[in-house]
């Protein structure tokens, strides 16, 4: 061995325990990084001959420390379970958004709801009863019926505008796939690239891992890693993202952009990778608005157009029997089937409260006989009241289940992102315990370096001079 | 599992939030009064709460239309004791020129003039109108249930209809009085009964004797008619009063439902507070240590 071997000891462990500072300092730096993962350096002993040989008789100490590697702590299993769940939790919060917003929108139970609007109408009806003859009275039913007209209508175009903020909402996120798909591709090649030019490619693989949490969030993929440094990003069996190379996602032409054109036959919103070929969504944001979209919004736009039918079917049903002061019969009061078409069709004068007797066809403007049947509806069992109520009841219960899975999942999120952060997660306590063993190592190999160099004085400026 | 600084503060964080998220939503009802914001918050409360809307919304229409009926069954009842005020006065006036003897020509022709007075007034009185339409004619659109022809006999102008007031569910009363009941069927009429007492005064006064029985027919016809009219007054007040307690025990309901319980809303969140109070105690207290603190 050479008498200078021991001063290569100690600079490898200046060197390595220089390097294992400079990662304590990375990871304390990046404590608050999203998505950053801490490394760990991996450190070898050096053995003094790397393969016995004939002529090797070296039986001496080691040549020291090397940095193998810097190790990134992640662990795919815990990672996959952090997206699955983020995955549901972005799929049930647009269900959760879209029933709040339902809930707010039928203002239940208050004196703007329709329960209380369609209790007025009956009323009118009933003061109609007391004084058929009265101008006053008749208006007010005119009125009171426009009211709730008006409220089917608004509560009609406010699932409208729903359905058309969301769909353009739905088209900014397929752009946000689109970028987040192309960027995970990029990353993909330099990853690829600098894996084989040997260089670290730790924080390049963190920025990778958060964009494909993201691209799981939005869309339900499934993600492989290809072995190659790379990974595949796949939406259902198609692949969004593989190896260098992304496809790119659109609405299809066909999707309808309206929640009228959602409701005609065969409406639905669908999409396409480029060139055409159908694609399927299978969870993420965009399958939880495309539930909305089809089946959410269109439904309780069913149970509100059947909420106008029946007001109009049963009011109609009696209004028809009696006769107007005009003397004539046979008048429907509401026309229309749905909320955005149910409008008052008589005047005031028009409104039937008296029953129409073929054999009295004169005016019998003080018979309120059908004015007060209708007024009854409002207390009906079977009435419009009551069907409303049962609707109000259903989107009540379909809001609550909505909300509480949605709570119920970020809990599993918080859960997850913990276990997660349990892995990968930077602690600065651990970091600072690392930093002083790493610079106490450093102190002893510098010491170490010292005693070498003494030694050496020892041997080379004071040997042989004995008697001088 | 590994705990680290970050997840401690993610957790905590979380932790406050809910905290912070219950607060605010007693906060919320506290301000508003109210329990139930919406049908989410309780799908079958807020059910129920409809239907008390509806139902209350029901009540206070019958309390309503039973008022309307009071005020025209009370028409109906001031006119009626009036009426029978009157023909007492006449039947006295027919007793006494009933007794030929103590009576001459002057004081019969005296008397005659009276009892057209009256026959006058009961005309009037049997034309008495509640908002425009006459108490006494059933559902006629004109102001009138009896036209004066004179010389000619008064005819009834009013028709057999019926003026109902719906006051409960399955129940309905009666607001007018019949008119042909009250005052008799021309020309059998309170008024042609008059009008022959005034002639046999004038002309014929050993007749006014059998007048007073007619006199007696139509006054214990009024009689019944007021009978009538105070038993289904009876009948209306009774059931508005049913109406008025059902209005308030569904208000009340209503309340139990959709209102908060003051004090215990109050209680409850002075507890939130309390409970975030600690937990920003104890957050601070977790999260602030850190080895920093002891190295030099």
């Amino acid at each position: 061995m050479s008498s200078f071997a021991s001063l290569n000891t100690a600079l490898s462990g200046l060197v390595a325990q220089r390097y294992g500072l400079d990662i304590a300092g990375q990871n304390i730096a990046n404590v608050n990084t999203p998505g950053y993962s801490r490394q760990r350096v991996e450190l070898q002993s050096i053995n003094p001959s790397a393969a016995p040989q004939l002529s090797s008789t070296w039986d001496g100490p080691g040549a020291g420390v090397d940095v193998v590697d810097v190790a990134r702590l992640t662990d795919a299993f815990v990672n996959a379970r952090a997206r699955a769940e983020g995955e549901s939790a972005a799929r049930l919060k647009v269900a959760d958004d879209v029933w709040t917003r339902i809930d707010g929108l039928l203002a239940e139970p208050t004196d703007e709801g329709l329960t209380h609007q369609v209790s007025q109408f009956f009323s009118a009806w009933s003061d109609v009863t007391n004084r058929p003859d009265d101008d006053a009275a008749r208006t007010a039913v005119v009125q009171s019926g426009v009211t709730v007209t008006d409220r089917l209508l608004r509560m009609g175009e406010d699932l409208a505008n729903q359905y058309t903020q969301r769909y353009e909402d739905m088209g900014a996120v397929v752009i946000d796939i689109n970028a987040t798909s192309t960027a995970i591709a990029d990353l993909n090649r330099t990853i690829q690239q600098s894996t084989s030019a040997g260089l670290s490619v730790n924080e390049l693989k963190d920025r990778r891992d958060v964009l494909v949490d993201k691209l799981v969030a939005l869309t339900g993929a499934t993600v492989r890693d290809a072995g190659d440094s790379t990974v595949d990003v796949f939406v259902n069996g198609m692949a969004a993202v593989r190896g260098v190379t992304a496809d790119t996602l659109s609405i299809a032409p066909t999707s309808a952009a309206s929640l009228a054109a959602v409701r005609l036959p065969g409406g639905t919103v669908s999409f396409q990778w480029g060139g055409g070929i159908p694609a399927s969504i299978p969870g993420g944001t965009i399958s939880g608005t495309v539930e909305a979209l089809t089946v959410t919004l269109p439904s309780v736009a069913v149970r509100l157009d059947a909420v106008a039918l029946d007001m109009a079917t049963q009011v109609n049903a009696i209004h028809s029997t009696g006769k107007g002061l005009d003397g004539v019969s046979g008048r429907a009061f509401f026309t229309g089937t749905t909320t955005a078409t149910l409008t008052v069709a008589v005047t005031a004068q028009q409104v039937a409260a008296a029953a129409y007797n073929p054999l009295l066809p004169a005016d019998q403007p003080l018979d309120g006989s059908i004015a007060d049947l209708i007024a009854q509806l409002g207390e009906a069992r079977t009435g419009p009241a009551s069907t409303w109520r049962s609707a109000v009841t259903d989107f009540g219960a379909s809001a609550q289940s909505a909300g509480r899975r949605a709570s119920l999942q970020a809990v599993a999120v918080t859960e997850a992102n913990a276990a997660r952060a349990g892995v990968s997660g930077v602690d600065t306590d651990e970091e600072l315990t690392r930093m002083i063993s790493f610079q106490r190592a450093y102190e002893a190999s510098a010491r170490v370096l010292t005693s070498i160099d003494q030694a050496l004085d020892v041997l080379i400026n004071r040997t042989g001079l004995v008697g001088r | 599992m590994r705990i680290t600084s970050n997840s401690i503060a993610a957790k905590s964080y979380t932790n406050l939030q809910a905290s912070l998220a219950r607060s605010e939503r007693l906060q919320e009802q506290l301000s508003s009064g109210k329990q139930l914001s919406g049908p989410a918050d309780a799908p079958g409360q807020a059910a129920s709460a409809l239907q008390l809307r509806n139902s209350l919304k029901v009540s206070e229409q019958y309390v309503r239309n039973a008022d309307d009926g009071l005020a025209w069954l009370g028409a109906a009842d001031t006119a009626l004791q009036s009426v029978s005020t009157q023909l007492r006065r006449v039947r006295e006036l027919a007793v006494r020129g009933a007794s030929t003897g103590s009576n001459n020509a002057l004081s019969n022709a005296a008397m005659a003039t009276e009892v057209q007075q009256i026959r006058d007034g009961l005309l009037d009185t049997a034309n008495t109108t509640y908002l425009g339409r006459p108490i006494f004619g059933g559902t006629v659109t004109g102001s009138l249930a009896f036209q004066d022809n004179s010389p000619l006999p008064v005819t009834y102008v009013g028709d057999a209809g019926t003026v109902q007031r719906r006051i409960g569910p399955n129940a309905q009363v009666r607001a007018d009085v019949s008119g042909t009941a009250a005052f008799g069927t021309p020309p059998a009429s309170v008024f042609d009964v008059l009008n022959t007492l005034v002639n046999n005064l004038l002309t014929n006064p050993t007749a006014v004797g059998t007048d007073i029985a007619a006199i007696d027919t139509r006054i214990d016809a009024v009689l019944a008619s007021l009978s009538d009219v105070g038993s289904r007054v009876n009948r209306t007040e009774s059931l508005r009063q049913i109406s008025s307690d059902q209005a308030l025990a569904l208000q009340s309901s209503l309340s139990e439902l959709e209102d908060i319980d003051l004090p215990g809303t109050i209680v409850a969140l002075k507890l939130q507070e309390t409970a975030y109070q600690a937990a920003l105690s104890a957050t601070a207290r977790v999260i602030q240590p850190s080895l920093l603190d002891w190295l030099r």
